[in-house]
């Protein structure tokens, strides 16, 4: 293989594998309501999300997250009562944690009341993507991987001429 | 036939060889990735949040719906319409160093010794740069789609935004090649197409401009528009609602305005000195 492609392989895997660990903030809800059953936020990413949800007041809070069907049969019924949630998190004041998305889909996170009795809650929701972000890390790491191979020539060249200058030739 | 392709070949390679050493490529597609992963790690385009207690519960069904099946499609744009701001400032510089400075380093009188019409020293030097610039760009925006966003995007839709891209590059760079062959320097080349296109965009985003120019000078914008689903910066930009037909005259509007200036580029090459 050409050097020059050899080496733009490396340069842009590299590229990538930097890119991969730059911070994603996904979105940030401020959830204020007395009434609400739910309030929500569609998340649609690759890879994991990193969740910090702090009740602002004395009530405590569930978080549900939701696949797409159920999104839509949320918002369709109203209630969550024939909706099965692909994670729990219920009755905390404070969540922070790495959630696991299953597949690359569209996500929803609910937050809800953990109370039966009516009464003002806030709670301050962000979400940021989990780093390294997992497509672009393994692109990153292919390329390199393909540039170094294609490139092994022109690297034992380098390292030779290295040791050569070592012994004095 | 086989020979004139073979030439046409062999002049491109040689550009590549001579204009465009490593690193060169591999920065220029790292410059757009990196653009791409910035639009798809910022992009907020879409009010994602969703709240009970509606009447119109079959509008919020449809919204959600639009939300996840047009988010890569949005991020496609966005990406491209940030790769348009970066076109204003690298093409004429793409053009300035690789064509202007060939007046006084004398690579062009190098090159009219070859047997090389001047025809297709334009088409090599402007060829170049719209290839590498306009598939850098789509390499950067599909990454950012591919690589960031879970959902699929309408092809056709893609193309659409994947092909104003192209046309704008083509036409940006036959400006500057006409800067360039007038002016025969580097800095007038890279300073006077800037200018050109930064007060072509403040035209554009003025409510009075015809809606002819504005689609004619920045198709990818007119695409945003129609698909109605690009960043907010851009849709302000037209006043009035764009069509699919309007985005179609305006890219072929472009690509005639390219040819018409590259047509004149030629001209003033082939009778004036080097």
């Amino acid at each position: 293989m050409n050097a020059g492609i050899s080496k733009s392989s490396i340069l842009i895997g590299v590229i990538l594998l930097l890119i991969s660990f730059a911070p994603g903030h996904i979105t940030s809800l401020d959830v204020d309501s007395e009434d609400a059953l739910y309030t929500g936020l569609l998340v649609m990413t690759n890879g994991d999300i990193l969740v910090e949800a702090i009740a602002l007041t004395n009530n405590s809070f569930s978080l549900y997250l939701l696949d797409f069907d159920s999104c839509l049969r949320l918002v369709d019924e109203e209630s969550l009562t024939n909706v099965t949630p692909i994670l729990a998190i219920e009755d905390v004041d404070r969540y922070v944690g790495i959630i696991d998305l299953p597949t690359d889909d569209a996500y929803f996170l609910v937050v809800t009341n953990s109370s039966t009795i009516p009464s003002v809650m806030r709670v301050q929701v962000t979400i940021w993507r989990a780093t390294p972000h997992p497509r672009v890390f393994a692109l990153g790491s292919i390329l390199i991987a393909i540039g170094v191979i294609f490139g092994r020539k022109q690297i034992l060249d380098i390292l030779n001429q290295i040791q050569r200058k070592r012994n004095g030739d | 036939m086989g020979k004139k392709r073979w030439n046409i070949r062999a002049i491109f390679q040689y550009e590549l060889d001579s204009s465009y050493r490593f690193p060169t490529i591999a920065v220029l597609v790292s410059v757009f990735l990196i653009v791409g992963a910035f639009s798809a790690l910022t992009h907020l385009v879409w009010d994602t949040e969703i709240y009970s207690g509606t009447d119109d519960i079959s509008g919020r069904v449809n919204y959600i719906t639009d939300v996840v099946l047009n988010m890569g499609l949005s991020v496609l744009i966005t990406s491209i319409s940030n790769c348009v701001l970066l076109f204003i400032v690298l093409i004429p510089l793409l053009i300035a160093f690789n064509f202007a400075q060939g007046y006084n380093s004398g690579l062009i009188r190098t090159l009219l010794t070859y047997p090389i019409e001047r025809k297709n020293i334009i088409l090599m030097k402007a060829g170049t740069v719209v290839f590498l610039v306009a598939s850098a760009a789509s390499i950067g925006s599909i990454a950012s789609v591919l690589l960031f966003v879970p959902a699929g995007t309408q092809l056709e839709s893609m193309v659409l935004v994947l092909s104003s891209i192209w046309v704008l590059a083509l036409l940006m760079v036959s400006v500057s090649v006409l800067v360039a062959v007038i002016s025969k320097s580097p800095l007038v080349t890279s300073f006077g197409s800037m200018a050109t296109w930064f007060l072509a965009f403040i035209a554009v985003t003025h409510p009075d401009t015809p809606q002819m120019l504005k689609t004619t000078l920045f198709p990818p914008f007119a695409v945003a528009e129609y698909t109605g689903i690009g960043p907010l910066w851009v849709i302000t930009i037209f006043g009035a609602e764009i069509t699919y037909a309007d985005t179609l005259v305006g890219m072929g509007m472009a690509c005639l305005l390219a040819i018409i200036l590259l047509g004149m580029s030629y001209i003033i090459f082939k009778r004036t000195g080097v």
